[in-house]
């Protein structure tokens, strides 16, 4: 998980270095007694405070004909409850210059209010008010569909970069929920209902299935007598148990070539790689660096610079909560082929057993690189706690990244050189190409 | 859950690279502000708190500048900057900075050209380097020139893949006709292909000029110790070329507005969209303009945030889009108002109806005082918790700097947008919104565009190709 490798890298660094690297996160936890689980991160240094909701229920728990759902569920948590009408978020908190917002990933679904630290009190009461009396109607759901349907054409059919992420994903899952786009599919959106809408609020927006984060300038005691407050009387249920279809190992490449009206060739090639926490997946996250972060990368060089195929190309090691892909993309220049890129993509993949070992000062950089990227995140409360949270969601538990930070300090040359040849092989692979030339 | 659009001048946001931290209140601290012997300005924002720094030089010159007959000089030469230097090639360049951690920009706009590092506060003093190097000694190669021409030009053909970006840069070239703004990185290929090595550096020497610069940091830094490197990096001799002639005042070009256009609809035909991309705005006033603050207000009550007029309207109520939002933008001598949004081709005249009446209620002056008192409350609060940061201080600094603003503009903000009244907010929509003569530009398929539109006779329009805008 890239995510999740900033941030232990941040700290593995820290450690051998010390000085300007040494940051620690003081994380406190608490769990009420029907489920809910707390972590808070107090900073006060600036008097706004994040107040996030992760709730574990995204695209994979979505069941054959429902692509989509978790999506067009957390457009619905903002038209109101029984006691607060469609406008409150916006009258509370972004009326008064607060950022309100949410998202939905694979794994999990966030919503979240960035505040100045003295209406936090609000976000807690009406964060906790969507989680029981959400209204939940036809109506409502069939405006907010034709919402959702313009943003799958904004993000998906009219995006070049959005068509060949669905497609890659697609042709690399095939039984895994992995491969079902997290925004669904048009004709699943179309016939989503109400019913299954309200069976997925009853199933995944209970306690014991969400964990509230609190980071910035707020007072610990009170929070969490607010919280108690406002969620204490919630019922403990069960907590929803994930069945997902285990996705068969890959025997033999995969391709798929979509005919489009581009003025050159994309491509993006995809390998199945470990969960997160998984052992190899530090090395790949090295590796991802080494070969396409900046233009020094072995990549930028051999296939942008040296060889002009591309006018860009970009890789990285996505590990969420159950195996990923390691996700290589490219634009050609010109007229030149994907097939062209690939075979000196290949080139340079063998290179890395023969002619061209990797050296333990691309490790360094590679390190380096990423430490930058976790500071620039970090640096407001908000940030923190999306890092802290993504752990929690992914990993369990959010002070795990003080135990992996060793299995980073831990990356050899050789490691790096196995994982390339172990996981970036023919047959473990998918590639999808845009070409141009109509549909 | 939703997307704002927001529109800033691209070399502002190559000095807000850093993420924002809202300090305390809404106070913006003013930078400490240096002079070189040279006449080279040097702005710190200093801030310890993470061990990071940004180093930029930000050049008075953009591509308005550009040699007549040969425009795109400007991003060809700002593009060009990390392709050698001081002897170095692109690629120890690329490995010096990144072998550090360390990323870099380079930047060209209308009006400005940017050029950076940012990395690690110890590194400071490498960092530096690179970008005294970079900056005063580019080589220019002759075979990396043509190759950065080469594929600039590649780029630039790539535009027809983005149905907003081409909906953006018809629109823009339709308002700011009879400028030299808003034509995007170059007015033809044909003026582009015409650029030499030679007219490269000569820009360069020309506005790569300690007078014409201004460095700003920000982050944890050693002011003292930086400071004589600086000396050294930056000083006296290290400039090329000769000083410049005084800077050509232009007209403003917001007052008188836009001659009429006989067709103001221009569809660019892209039959493969299942979306229109979709662009509606007129010239707006100057940001020295005494209207300023409510036009800011009204924009933020129109399209800026979710329960705005637009959005409420277009995505709440009618489901016809899932973002929308308006603009204000600001060139020395011109200022644009914009609203853009997208919509499935069937729904687009429907979207642009719309917009247009909710312009023409506003113009009629059909704002509440609430309406008025909720955007202002909205754009107090969010400055506060969005832009009171060093990196927001960086912008606003050189907003108000580059516009001749005065000192007291960084922290004006929010006693001037607490101050605007709700007759002044109906006055400016009355003087500045213009529906009659809005230009609207749409990229998607004409054959389902145009027929609601010529049937709601809104304006004329004209439907045109990928090539008319290459």
């Amino acid at each position: 998980m890239r995510f999740l490798a900033v941030c232990v890298l941040l700290i593995s660094t820290a450690c051998r270095s010390g000085s300007d690297l040494d940051l620690k996160f003081d994380i406190k936890q608490e769990t009420l007694s029907n489920g809910l689980k707390i972590l808070f991160i107090e900073d006060h240094s600036a008097p706004v405070v994040s107040y996030q909701t992760w709730v574990r229920a995204g695209s994979v728990d979505e069941k054959d004909g429902g692509t989509g759902l978790a999506h067009l569920f957390e457009h619905l948590m903002f038209k109101g409850t029984k006691t607060h009408g469609p406008g409150a978020f916006f009258e509370q908190f972004e009326a008064k210059g607060s950022q309100v917002n949410a998202f939905t990933t694979r794994d999990y679904t966030v919503y979240y209010e960035v505040l100045p630290s003295a209406l936090l009190p609000k976000a807690i009461e009406l964060e906790a008010d969507r989680l029981r009396g959400l209204n939940l109607d036809q109506k409502l759901l069939n405006s907010e569909r034709l919402v959702v349907l313009e943003e799958r054409r904004l993000r998906v059919e009219n995006s070049p970069e959005g068509k060949l992420q669905e497609a890659i994903w697609a042709l690399s899952f095939q039984s895994h929920p992995y491969g079902n786009p997290v925004i669904g599919t048009t004709q699943d959106l179309l016939t989503l209902d109400i019913e299954r809408l309200v069976a997925f609020y009853d199933t995944y927006y209970q306690p014991s299935n969400i964990t509230l984060l609190v980071s910035g300038d707020f007072n610990r005691k009170e929070t969490l007598a607010l919280i108690r407050k406002h969620y204490g009387a919630f019922q403990k249920k069960k907590k929803p148990i994930r069945t997902v279809a285990r996705e068969p190992e890959q025997t033999g490449e995969r391709r798929l070539i979509i005919r489009e009206e581009l003025a050159s060739e994309r491509f993006a090639r995809a390998y199945h790689i470990p969960a997160a926490g998984e052992s190899d997946s530090y090395a790949l996250d090295v590796l991802s660096n080494i070969l396409f972060a900046g233009r020094s990368s072995r990549a930028h060089r051999r296939l942008v610079e040296e060889k002009q195929l591309l006018l860009s190309i970009g890789g990285t090691a996505l590990t969420p909560a159950h195996p990923g892909l390691f996700v290589i993309s490219g634009m050609l220049r010109g007229q030149h082929r994907t097939e062209e890129a690939e075979a000196a993509l290949d080139q340079l993949l063998g290179e890395l057993e023969t002619t061209s070992p990797v050296t333990p000062e691309e490790i360094k950089t590679a390190i380096r690189q990423l430490t930058v990227q976790i500071f620039d995140g970090i640096r407001t409360p908000h940030g923190l706690g999306q890092l802290i949270g993504t752990i929690d969601a992914i990993l369990g538990d959010p002070e795990l990244y003080a135990d992996e930070a060793e299995h980073y300090s831990r990356v050899t040359p050789a490691d790096v050189t196995r994982v390339a040849r172990e996981y970036l092989q023919p047959n473990n692979r998918s590639v999808v190409i845009l070409r141009p030339g109509g549909k | 859950m939703r997307k704002k659009i927001k529109s800033l001048r691209t070399a502002l946001i190559s000095f807000v690279l850093l993420v924002s931290t809202p300090s305390s209140a809404a106070t913006l601290k003013p930078p400490i502000i240096e002079k070189l012997s040279n006449g080279l300005e040097i702005a710190w924002f200093e801030d310890a708190r993470f061990p990071l720094i940004d180093l930029g030089l930000y050049i008075d010159s953009g591509s308005v500048d550009d040699p007549k007959g040969k425009s795109g000089t400007a991003e060809l030469m700002s593009s060009s900057l990390f392709r050698g230097a001081a002897g170095l090639s692109m690629e120890a360049l690329a490995r010096s900075s990144e072998r550090l951690g360390a990323s870099r920009y380079s930047s060209a706009s209308d009006e400005s050209m940017a050029i950076g590092f940012h990395g690690l506060a110890k590194n400071a003093p490498e960092l530096l380097s690179l970008l005294a190097k970079v900056a005063l000694q580019p080589d220019f190669p002759e075979t990396e020139v043509q190759e950065q021409k080469a594929r600039l030009a590649d780029r630039w053909g790539h535009i027809g893949d983005y149905a907003d970006t081409l909906a953006g840069l018809a629109f823009s070239r339709r308002l700011t006709a009879e400028t030299p703004y808003g034509r995007g990185s170059f007015t033809s290929m044909a003026e582009f292909q015409k650029i030499t090595r030679n007219d490269v550096s000569a820009f360069h020497q020309k506005y790569f000029r300690p007078e014409n610069a201004i460095l700003l940091i920000s982050g944890r830094t050693d002011r003292e110790k930086l400071r004589k490197l600086i000396d050294e990096a930056l000083g006296e001799k290290a400039w090329p070329g000769v000083a410049n002639e005084t800077k050509v005042k232009r007209p403003n070009y917001s007052e008188p507005r836009l001659a009429k256009l006989r067709e103001r609809i221009l569809i660019i035909h892209r039959p493969q969209l299942t979306q229109a991309s979709i662009r509606i705005g007129f010239r707006g006033p100057l940001v020295t303009s005494p209207d300023h603050y409510p036009t800011m207000v009204l924009n933020a009550l129109l399209g800026e945030h979710f329960h705005s007029r637009l959005n409420s309207l277009l995505r709440d109520k009618l489901g016809l889009t899932y973002s929308v939002g308006s603009s204000f933008s600001f060139e020395r001598e011109l200022g644009v108002f914009s609203i853009a949004s997208s919509t499935r081709n069937q729904t687009g005249a429907q979207l642009i109806t719309k917009t247009l009446q909710v312009l023409q209620e506003l113009k009629s002056g059909a704002i509440s005082e609430a309406e008025v008192e909720t955007a202002k409350e909205y754009l107090v609060g969010s400055f506060s918790i969005s832009s009171a940061s060093p990196a927001s201080a960086v912008s606003r600094w050189l907003m108000g700097r580059i516009h001749g603003l005065g000192p007291e503009y960084l922290n004006e903000y929010i006693p001037r947008i607490r101050a605007v009244t709700h007759a002044e907010v109906i006055e400016a929509a009355r003087k500045h919104l213009d529906p009659d003569h809005a230009v609207i530009t749409a990229a998607g398929d004409a054959s389902l565009l145009e027929p609601d539109l010529r049937a709601l006779k809104i304006a004329p329009l004209r439907r045109i190709g990928l090539k008319d805008i290459l």
